[in-house]
């Protein structure tokens, strides 16, 4: 089943994405950050604004992606992990977070990213980072909006980040819920 | 990015450093949508945050027993909601939005910086601001958006016009709304570029002022006069 998300996430990298140099979009979202920064001065307000801001993008993203692709509709949260390691990060990013950790009830896991676009010239002073600032925190809303999509309330937050010095970058990922198939009435 | 073997990276640092002179180092690709969906959402968030902290300069006003500023804002103004068309539609206060676009111009003149540092051409000096604007219209706007901007023009004498035809940041945009409404729509995605060429210009020692208008989607013209130090 991995090995199905893994090939359809390199097919489409390969033919189906219009492919440009990251820096635009790693510089834009750093400065964004900086620009947050500045407007709050208090790192959990930043971190909700990313998360929110996420979340709007895991929305649209989820629906561009099942155009783009021929997913069929998840069995369970394995598999939804592995379409949104496989797929999804390799059709946007062109990176790869394993998919670890799973609780025993199946209904948590941990996306770690070995390699996170996002950090390549991350430009602010590493004592904002350790304030409290989750640096990449776009990337929890993403995939939250992107499993609502998918039917699935989940709460997503990190828990480690290679700019605090931790050794790896961890998302975690809990299901709360699945939905109704109505569409949600998105964040507010 | 990892290589396989020593041969293959040194392949790899020699095509980098080749003719057309970028930094030793090869760029890591995504998918253009990453931006394209990030761009919306941005000025959604700058425009979040530009309410509230108004609404926070009010109530303090209030509590400090200052005058407060009018009206409940919270019933006047709303969010940005994107519309099926992808447009943004923004609240109907320039002052508000007039907060928003200086916000928007400095994000972009962080990333105009940061990719002058990153991109600036090692194997040849800029000698004069000409070649610096030609520099984004050729090289800059390849990186961003896959084309060169259609028509420099300049008076030698410190103003350059730059026009792109088919902005890329409009295309994606559905053109039914036509003349004010479409440059409306249009004003948030201008003052980013407008920032980025700024940027540029700063970090070459060049002070600018940037200014943009659309004369009808998806055209975009590009005004740079420059500040002379007095």
């Amino acid at each position: 089943m991995a090995k199905q998300y893994k090939a359809a996430g390199e097919e489409a990298w390969k033919n189906n994405v219009e492919k440009v140099n990251a820096e635009l979009f790693i510089f834009t979202y750093g400065s964004l950050v900086v620009q947050l920064m500045r407007d709050y001065e208090d790192c959990a307000a930043v971190n909700a604004q990313l998360d929110k801001m996420g979340y709007n993008i895991g929305v649209r993203l989820a629906d561009d992606i099942l155009a783009r692709t021929s997913l069929e509709r998840c069995a369970d949260l394995h598999a939804t992990a592995e379409a949104v390691a496989k797929v999804g990060f390799k059709m946007f990013l062109n990176v790869v977070p394993a998919v670890v950790g799973w609780s025993a009830d199946s209904r948590e896991f941990s996306l770690q990213l070995d390699d996170n676009p996002l950090n390549d010239f991350c430009e602010l002073p590493p004592r904002a980072v350790q304030d409290g600032l989750w640096y990449s925190n776009v990337l929890c809303g993403v995939v939250r909006g992107a499993l609502e999509m998918l039917h699935m309330q989940t709460e997503v937050w990190f828990v480690r980040d290679v700019l605090r010095g931790d050794d790896a970058s961890e998302i975690r990922v809990r299901l709360v819920r699945m939905l109704d198939e109505e569409v949600p009435a998105g964040d507010d | 990015m990892s290589t396989d073997s020593p041969t293959s990276a040194m392949t790899q640092l020699l095509s980098a450093l080749s003719l057309d002179g970028k930094r030793p180092i090869e760029s890591r690709q995504v998918n253009s949508g990453a931006f394209e969906f990030l761009l919306p959402e941005l000025v959604n968030t700058l425009v979040a945050t530009t309410i509230e902290t108004r609404r926070n300069a009010e109530r303090l006003a209030l509590a400090l027993g200052e005058e407060g500023t009018a009206d409940n804002s919270a019933n006047t103004t709303r969010v940005a909601e994107t519309s099926n068309a992808g447009w943004l539609e923004l609240p109907d206060d320039s002052e508000l939005m007039e907060q928003v676009f200086v916000k928007l111009e400095a994000v972009g003149f962080r990333v105009g910086r940061r990719l002058a540092e990153r991109f600036a051409p090692v194997n040849r000096r800029l000698v004069d601001t000409l070649d610096i604007v030609k520099f984004v219209c050729k090289d800059i706007w390849m990186l961003l958006f896959n084309r060169q901007i259609d028509n420099l023009k300049t008076n030698h004498r410190g103003i350059y016009v730059l026009q792109d035809n088919k902005f890329k940041w409009f295309l994606r945009m559905s053109g039914n709304s036509g003349g004010a409404a479409a440059a409306r729509h249009a004003q948030p995605y201008i003052w980013l570029p407008c920032g980025i060429i700024r940027g540029i210009l700063d970090s070459f020692g060049v002070s600018t002022v940037v200014v943009a208008e659309t004369l009808g989607l998806p055209q975009c013209t590009f005004q740079i006069k420059v500040v002379s130090d007095e």
